[in-house]
């Protein structure tokens, strides 16, 4: 060691001091939940909403630590899915979780989530009142892995009024076959050939490889690992969609769609009246619908030929989840059990401008009769509807919707048929469906 | 003769100003954006300047996330980052670039390595390793990455250009003398590599003042978040609070820009400095 | 007998030099080893296996590196990533580099000048994404307004995949900033003197910057090529904004912006396939340590250091 050593190795010590002080200090935060010092048990209950939205959770859960002294709930919000996903991944998940529908398929096969079997075998929760269709969402081959806390639906058709009007329309489509009609007569050209107006944009505001095929009562596997995104039917819902590109134009429609407005501004197309028609959920443009407001509310049109397909809609709710390693396993399950509760659900949806999932809870008339619910007044109703579905979970879901959100574009586009789209997805996702089955 | 020593005095200045409005823009937009209401923010085709002052968004935009809170938050990681950055990676590259040791070269390139394998296939497994050292949930995992993370290879890198780059002869002659490496590292080459410490510490900063993934992931309590988390509360699905969001990114940039400023200038006079010799 | 005393204190000597570099390098072995290792050997021990993030990792051998010679997508992603390399790394760096030397003239007003070209790289994605979006505008945007008035064609920046690429690289334009300030300070750099004698023997303001500025910035240069190469190749973020703020799906259109750190990501956390996603990224580390051992190698002959012996 000579002396420049002798220098270095002070301001080593140090840092290596520093560090260890570092470790050592804090070593105290770190554990997702842990016991109050009165007795009663903190779990910590994680949901990804963003600023104010989390308000009506944070709302129910206040009231539940209230009126109960054995378990304190923390809400901890903005913990977005990806976040979840590395907590939970990486050893340290929360006792309850609330996310998107559509995490729950991947997350179970995984093995990330507590399956409910035992809980509601335990407690005879009935499972029937919740509505099938947001309770199939939670299913995973027959097994529930979590319990929706609310449901948004796509069954409607949004209409401009006035836009409708100054075409000399009267009362909204009723029909697809109708809506195309309606399409043509709403859609303005300038005389340079641009698109100034237009009735309908089907793949509006995303593609939507659910919602179509639902419309025309397809399906993507036949509950037995065979894939049937290739049937008839899905292949229908891509060719009616495909029309209006053919009918007014891909570089047209493209080249107005980025013209139009941005959606949920003031200058939001369906309320400027630049687009005539759009799908409609439950909780958009709540403030600009019914009567003397800018936007009509209509049933989804159907197929011509299948009068039977009235009514029909896709649900996608929120779900939550008891995490497979979480360490409050049957306190998260009670905070749950009394979330789905009716008074509960009621308040929710009332808060947070949502559909309750409990059949019950629908024709109760805090709801149905409450002016400040009026715009959901008739999703309330349409709730009911035995014609309602939603994508089927599995492990490969994410994988499975985006393969068919790439064919579809493609077939949207003209550069290959509607059929050879869904046939190229099921070649592709099959070997995958089978080694998962 | 004249007009054209004229000319060549504005031409810089007008090239220098017909770029510089170009760089201006994103800012000025956003800056002219805080002041419109809510309508005016999307007008097609797009409008630059409000039709009236407006300065409800900076009002909505403090009272809807703890702005004060948040930022003394970013502030305390963000310094907290740079006081160890500043420290260690000169040492490092002190040792990489003055000292000639067997196996230099291929350790250098080792560290570099580092730098190559994509950060979303080692998150997990560190988010693991700070879970097993009980530091979640604090802003430990955030300020031992900045310190020792693969970041480290960037900044090491950089200052060690900026050793090569100083004469041999001027730490020769106190080698020479006798003076050890510790002492030619501290007294000579440190001083002059100033600008350089100053470029890794302002980056250092930005990067912890901007990062959003880290704080996401370690970060739970809503006491402990920072200013780009903050920014995101104002993006709700279905409904984006625009007018309150681009003031609040405003807030969020003004610090630093103020910041780059006043670095900019002692950078530069660092820069001198180093001129003279 | 002498040559061999020479000798032991030749090794002696090495034998001290090698401690003092490895006692000054020390906190990068310290944070390698504590903080670096164990995440980096995960990863390559997933490229082995199927791991869904959940359930333990079970060994496939090199199935993963086999499904990838047979993955369009992942080369479709990786030649958008060489694109975006290409015509857009490349180019930003020269157009760096230019506006640095515009910065480095002795007008007055230069650090009002310097903060404004530095500014876009400050305000936060989420504001100047929607200023893009409104000049890329197909029907509105101010570029296409001023394309249509000298009758060029008018694309669709945001929606057509043949330009959706082109479109993030000019985007980048504005993201120089860094690279700029790095440039501007390695000018600052350069000793006056150099330029005095060569304006003494007459030499033009080219052949200045070409035999004084340029070897003399080279070290800067280097390190921003192995740096941008480095990041290129792990282009993310604008990708993902850009897609996200015009209303598409992860990848654009067609997938035409769907790079290569974005496929994987999607692997890793859409489709929870953590052991293919790492497979990926070892190969993206492969490729990146060859171009750069090649960018290393070449080194020697353009790259001068003020502090050569």
């Amino acid at each position: 060691m000579n002396k420049s050593n002798k220098r270095a190795l002070p301001v080593l010590l140090i840092l290596t001091v520093i560090l260890t002080t570092v470790l050592s200090a804090c070593s105290t935060g770190g554990k997702a939940s842990s016991g109050t010092e009165d007795g009663k048990v903190e779990i910590q209950f994680w949901n990804s909403f963003a600023g104010d939205s989390s308000k009506p959770l944070e709302a129910a859960i206040a009231k539940y630590n209230e009126s109960q002294d054995k378990i304190f709930v923390k809400v901890l919000s903005n913990q977005d899915p990806q976040k979840q996903l590395t907590a939970i991944s990486g050893g340290n998940p929360p006792d309850l979780v609330l996310t998107q529908w559509n995490n729950i398929g991947p997350w179970s096969a995984a093995g990330a989530v507590k399956p409910l079997k035992e809980f509601i075998d335990k407690d005879g929760f009935d499972t029937a009142q919740i509505i099938p269709a947001a309770l199939d969402r939670m299913k995973v081959k027959d097994d529930i892995y979590g319990f929706p806390i609310s449901m948004s639906m796509a069954n409607k058709l949004f209409y401009n009024k006035q836009a409708l009007e100054a075409a000399g329309l009267t009362a909204p489509p009723e029909t697809l076959e109708q809506m195309m009609d309606y399409a043509k007569k709403l859609t303005i050209k300038d005389d340079k050939g641009n698109i100034t107006q237009m009735g309908f944009i089907p793949d509006y505001p995303w593609i939507d490889n659910v919602f179509w095929p639902i419309i025309f009562n397809g399906s993507w596997d036949d509950g037995n690992g065979k894939l049937t995104a290739n049937q008839p039917a899905n292949v229908k819902s891509i060719e009616y969609q495909a029309r209006f590109y053919q009918e007014f134009g891909q570089e047209g429609i493209d080249k107005f769609k980025s013209g139009m407005g941005k959606m949920e501004t003031p200058q939001d197309p369906i309320l400027t009246g630049k687009l005539g028609m759009m799908i409609g959920w439950e909780n958009w443009y709540v403030d600009n619908r019914g009567e003397g407001k800018e936007i009509g509310v209509a049933p989804f049109p159907y197929p011509e030929a299948q009068p039977e397909l009235k009514n029909a809609g896709m649900v996608s709710p929120i779900a939550m989840f008891i995490p497979a390693k979480a360490k409050y396993q049957d306190e998260a399950w009670e905070v749950m059990k009394y979330l789905l509760s009716e008074d509960v659900q009621i308040d929710y949806s009332i808060e947070y401008g949502s559909i309750p999932v409990l059949l019950k809870a629908l024709d109760n008339p805090k709801l149905t009769e409450n002016e400040k619910t009026k715009p959901l007044w008739d999703y309330y109703e349409s709730a009911k509807s035995p014609n309602l579905k939603g994508f089927p979970n599995s492990i490969y879901i994410n994988e499975y919707l985006q393969a068919l959100n790439e064919e579809t574009e493609k077939a949207l586009k003209g550069q290959q048929s509607a059929q050879q789209a869904m046939d190229i997805v099921v070649e592709k996702m099959q070997p995958v469906a089978d080694k998962n089955k | 003769m004249d007009q054209r020593s004229l000319g060549k005095r504005i031409a810089p200045h007008l090239i220098l100003i017909l770029f510089g409005l170009m760089f201006l823009a994103p800012f000025a937009w956003l800056l002219l954006t805080t002041f419109k209401s809510e309508e005016e923010i999307f007008v097609i085709p797009v409008q630059w300047f409000p039709s009236e002052l407006i300065w409800d968004n900076y009002l909505n935009a403090v009272s809807m996330i703890p702005f004060v809170q948040y930022t003394m938050n970013t502030v305390i990681i963000a310094l907290l980052s740079v006081a160890g950055v500043v420290v260690i990676s000169p040492l490092v590259a002190y040792g990489f670039s003055r000292i000639d040791f067997k196996g230099r070269n291929v350790l250098f390139i080792f560290m570099l390595s580092t730098l190559m394998l994509p950060m979303q296939v080692t998150m997990i497994p560190l988010y693991v390793m700070f879970n097993n050292l009980g530091m979640l949930d604090s802003y430990w995992p955030l300020v031992l990455s900045a310190w020792f993370g693969t970041g480290i290879a960037y900044n090491v890198f950089m200052i060690r250009q900026f050793f090569n780059g100083i004469p041999y002869e001027l730490t020769e002659s106190a080698r020479i003398d006798g003076a050890s490496e510790f002492r030619i590292y501290s007294q000579i080459v440190l001083p002059l590599a100033k600008p350089a410490l100053l470029t890794i510490g302002l980056f250092t900063f930005l990067n912890a003042w901007s990062d959003f993934q880290g704080p996401l992931i370690y970060l739970n309590n809503q006491d402990s978040w920072t200013l780009s988390i903050g920014l995101k509360q104002f993006i709700r699905e279905n409904s984006v609070a625009w007018g309150p969001l681009m003031a609040a990114a405003t807030l969020f940039t003004v610090p630093i820009i103020l910041m780059y400023f006043f670095v900019q200038k002692k950078f530069i006079e660092g820069i001198s400095i180093t001129g003279m010799k | 007998m002498s040559s061999l005393q020479a000798n032991t204190g030749i090794k002696s000597r090495e034998r001290k030099r090698l401690l003092i570099g490895l006692l000054f390098i020390s906190p990068w072995i310290f944070g390698f080893l504590v903080f670096q290792l164990y995440p980096i050997i995960m990863s390559l021990y997933y490229s082995f296996t199927e791991y869904n993030l959940f359930n333990a990792p079970e060994w496939v051998g090199l199935s993963n590196y086999m499904e990838m010679t047979k993955d369009a997508k992942m080369y479709q992603s990786l030649y958008n990533t060489i694109f975006i390399t290409i015509f857009g790394f490349f180019p930003q760096l020269i157009y760096a580099l230019g506006i640095a030397l515009l910065l480095n003239q002795s007008v007055k007003g230069l650090s009002i000048y310097r903060t404004i070209y530095f500014l876009p790289t400050l305000v936060p994605a989420v504001a100047s994404s929607l200023l893009w979006m409104w000049l890329l505008n197909a029907q509105y945007g101010l570029i296409n307004q001023a394309l249509g008035a000298i009758g060029l064609p008018e694309p669709n920046w945001l929606l057509d995949a043949n330009w959706t690429k082109p479109s993030l690289i000019f985007m980048g334009f504005w993201g120089t900033g860094t690279t700029t300030i790095m440039y501007l300070a390695a000018l600052q750099e350069v000793p006056k003197m150099y330029y005095e004698a060569a304006s003494i023997d007459g030499a033009s303001r080219w052949r200045k910057f070409w035999h004084i500025t340029l070897p003399a910035i080279s070290p800067m240069t280097f390190f921003l090529i192995i740096m941008g190469l480095i990041g290129s190749f792990q282009y993310f973020s604008q990708g993902y904004v850009f897609a996200d703020s015009s209303g598409q799906a992860i990848g654009g259109p067609s997938n035409s912006i769907l790079f290569y750190a974005i496929y994987l990501f999607q692997n890793a956390f859409v489709f929870l396939k953590m052991g293919y996603a790492s497979a990926m990224a070892w190969l993206l580390f492969v490729v990146v340590l060859i171009l750069t051992l090649v960018v290393f190698r070449s080194s020697g002959k353009w790259v001068f250091y003020g502090g050569d012996k």
